[in-house]
């Protein structure tokens, strides 16, 4: 502790704040590009909000929720044998409004109440818009706008009857589930995705739908796609959506996550120079103190304390002018946050601190 | 030692001093003293310069320039040429897929109804001034079944389900029943809906061709990932920009040995910083060069791999002169901290002697 001490006495009130401005512009850059490409790899899945765990959502094989078919009609088929399921049904679209790509969702009753609470919400050829896309695009409730499908290519008239809140519907236009197929050349028994949720849990579903063994625990998300053609169907369970888009390209998510630990890993390496040069600035005051008896072994690890503690630090900062900066990625109309999650978090501390220590550690002169 | 082999290496470009020693006494005597003087700066300078950059390319400041310089500018190549890939298949996708859907002059004036068929969902019903200028601008052709053209043509979808009844809908206007006498099958257009003849009057809509919608739904998709990697590309060189002051700084102090030495053979403190500076400099372009080309090798290296397990990828990009900003700014920023590293270590080290 007396080292500890001694070692952020001789630092002095500069380099006290030049580490740490540095360790938190370095966590930043780590952590912002870590949580950006988990927030594109969750795009997905922040759209189709499942809401209560346990519920498995039920996609076609497709890259995204915007190209999924699902047959609702077979789906009631297959799960008449487990007690208490209730389907939801819902069609995602892309349409163009106002010079902008934005993402349409068409729901059922119960839900489009919960989404908006006017009374007029679930009327046929009504849009909801979304409270921060209406301010993006400068629409007002109660106008008519002009909505163009990229399925059917044709334009749709229709009134804004109110406004959507709450997350994720704030950033997307929402529409009853006649409106929304019309729109996506849907048939009445078409969906983009159904989320199932059962009495008996995930596993009961999962089972009737002949998914095959179910390894995770009941209560995560649950990605299932299903392929039905000429009376064969087959399911195939993810984790998340961009599994299923990842799976369809090819590429294992695996690798997806490996290449964001590798990007975050090469932002941190710019931290190695933090610790040469904290002991290139002060080599005298550090020789002064082995002259003292302090060990080479202690010092460093005094060092090392001290560079957690600002990486600690810097990362609850980081972390807060994250999540409340208004920074944002649009991507048709929604807005992906680079808000980090406590893994990403910790792990831009982690890599940030070890890189620092590693440049203490591997220096020479103490 | 380390003097031996500073002084081998001021040896062994005497030639080249004696050559602009001799240049600059030559022009002396047609530019006058100053210049001569000026001139004889300048080669002191040039000669500390080589001295220094074969110096640096041996040690501690190629590493380091690796290191803060080259690392991030491959990164951010790599980001920026995924980004000019994203968009140009984008563009070839939508160009080779969808561009026959060519946009059709002249727009009309339209109102849009929605019609209950059947009790079986709504139907959108265009009711248009002439039926012949809609179909035209989709590019639909219709076919008749029932009677003349004065009442309602169904698209070939809702032709399956609707066929033989009659179409209620209701404008502003008043409440409107028409037969149903044919249906349109339409190059741009697909799902249900309904065409009728209508005078639109006052409140109608212009209706303008958008058949490449689909285009611009692709176009917004490549815009959006373009925009990302260029957000990722601008953090990747954040934490090695925020580095370059120490780093050059510990560099700096690598060569301090041979600026002493420079200092030793009688070179003036302001020469010896321009030296010191311009070599930082030189690597650190030469890194900067390293750096994008290893980032778009690595980046066509990943596209070429894509080929080879079977993805058709079209483009073969660049980083584009619009978005090498970011490298512009990176270079730039490094040469700063290198000059104020180079002023602020050198001219201490002097004053420490």
């Amino acid at each position: 502790m007396r080292v500890l001490a001694e070692v952020a006495r001789v630092w002095g009130f500069r380099l006290h704040v030049l580490v740490f401005l540095q360790i938190l512009l370095m966590e930043l850059a780590v952590i912002a590009s870590g949580s950006l490409l988990f927030g594109v790899y969750g795009f997905y899945d922040s759209i189709v909000d499942a809401g209560s765990p346990g519920a498995v959502v039920v996609t076609s094989i497709s890259l995204a929720p915007f190209a999924s078919v699902v047959n609702v009609g077979q789906l009631r088929e297959r799960l008449r044998s487990v007690p208490g399921v209730e389907i939801e049904e819902r069609v995602y679209a892309l349409v163009r409004l106002r010079n902008s790509t934005v993402i349409l969702v068409g729901l059922g009753e119960e839900a489009l109440k919960s989404v908006s609470s006017s009374a007029s919400s679930a009327r046929q050829g009504c849009l909801l818009i979304g409270e921060d896309l209406a301010r993006e695009l400068g629409v007002r409730e109660g106008v008519e706008v002009l909505v163009y499908s990229p399925y059917t290519s044709l334009p749709y008239v229709l009134r804004v009857c109110g406004l959507a809140s709450g997350w994720p519907y704030s950033w997307m236009l929402v529409s009853d589930l006649t409106t929304a197929r019309f729109i996506r050349g849907f048939g009445s028994s078409q969906a983009s995705v159904a989320v199932i949720r059962s009495e008996r849990g995930a596993a009961a579903v999962l089972e009737a739908l002949g998914s095959g063994p179910y390894g995770k625990g009941v209560g995560e998300r649950v990605v299932l796609a299903v392929r039905s053609a000429g009376g064969n169907f087959s399911a195939k369970l993810y984790s998340a959506y961009a599994g299923e888009a990842l799976d369809r390209l090819g590429v294992p998510v695996e690798v997806f996550q490996a290449l964001v630990v590798a990007v975050c890993a090469t932002l941190a390496v710019s931290a190695l120079m933090l610790g040469g040069f904290v002991l290139a600035a002060r080599a005298r005051e550090f020789a002064v103190l082995r002259y003292s008896g302090v060990s080479s072994r202690s010092l460093k690890a005094s060092l090392v304390a001290v560079l957690l503690a600002y990486a600690a630090l810097g990362g609850v900062l980081a972390g807060l002018i994250l999540c409340y900066a208004p920074l944002g990625l649009r991507l048709f109309g929604f807005v992906v946050r680079p808000a980090p999650s406590p893994m990403v978090l910790a792990a831009g501390v982690v890599l940030v601190w070890g890189f620092a220590s590693a440049g203490v550690l591997g220096g020479g002169g103490v | 030692m380390a003097g031996l082999r500073c002084k081998w290496k001021l040896a062994s470009i005497g030639l080249f001093s004696r050559v602009c020693e001799v240049t600059f006494k030559g022009r002396g005597l047609v530019g006058g003293l100053g210049e001569v003087l000026w001139m004889a700066d300048l080669a002191r300078i040039v000669r500390a310069w080589v001295i220094l950059i074969g110096v640096c390319t041996r040690g501690e400041v190629l590493r380091v320039a690796l290191l803060v310089v080259s690392l991030p500018l491959t990164l951010s190549s790599i980001y920026l040429v995924g980004s000019v890939a994203v968009t140009q298949e984008a563009a070839t996708i939508a160009t080779t897929t969808l561009g026959p859907a060519q946009q059709r002059p002249g727009c009309i004036w339209a109102r849009i109804a929605y019609a209950q068929i059947g009790g079986e969902g709504l139907v959108p019903v265009y009711l248009v001034g002439n039926t012949g200028d809609f179909l035209s601008m989709y590019g639909c052709k219709a076919a008749y079944a029932v009677g003349g053209a004065s009442g309602a043509l169904l698209s070939v979808e809702a032709w399956k389900s609707f066929a033989g009844r009659d179409i209620r809908f209701s404008t502003p206007l008043g409440v409107y029943s028409v037969g149903v006498v044919g249906f349109v099958e339409c190059r741009y257009l697909g799902g249900s809906f309904a065409v009728v003849n209508f005078t639109v009057g006052e409140g109608g809509l212009r209706l303008c061709p958008q058949p490449l919608t689909q285009l611009e739904v692709v176009g917004d998709l490549g815009a959006g990932f373009s925009r990302l990697m260029l957000l990722l590309a601008l953090l990747s060189l954040l934490p090695f920009a925020v580095a370059s002051p120490l780093a050059f700084s510990r560099a700096v102090e690598s060569i301090s040995r041979e600026i002493s030495v420079l200092r030793g053979q009688g070179l003036g403190l302001g020469e010896l910083e321009s030296a010191v500076f311009l070599s930082l400099a030189s690597v650190i372009l030469v890194s900067s060069a390293y750096g994008v080309a290893a980032g778009v090798v690595i980046a066509h290296g990943a596209l070429w791999a894509l080929r080879f397990f079977g993805f058709t990828v079209f483009s073969r990009p660049l980083p584009p002169p619009t978005v090498l900003a970011p490298f512009t700014m990176h270079v730039v920023i490094t040469i700063l901290s290198g000059f104020l590293v180079t002023r602020f270590k050198v001219g201490r080290s002097e004053s420490a002697c």
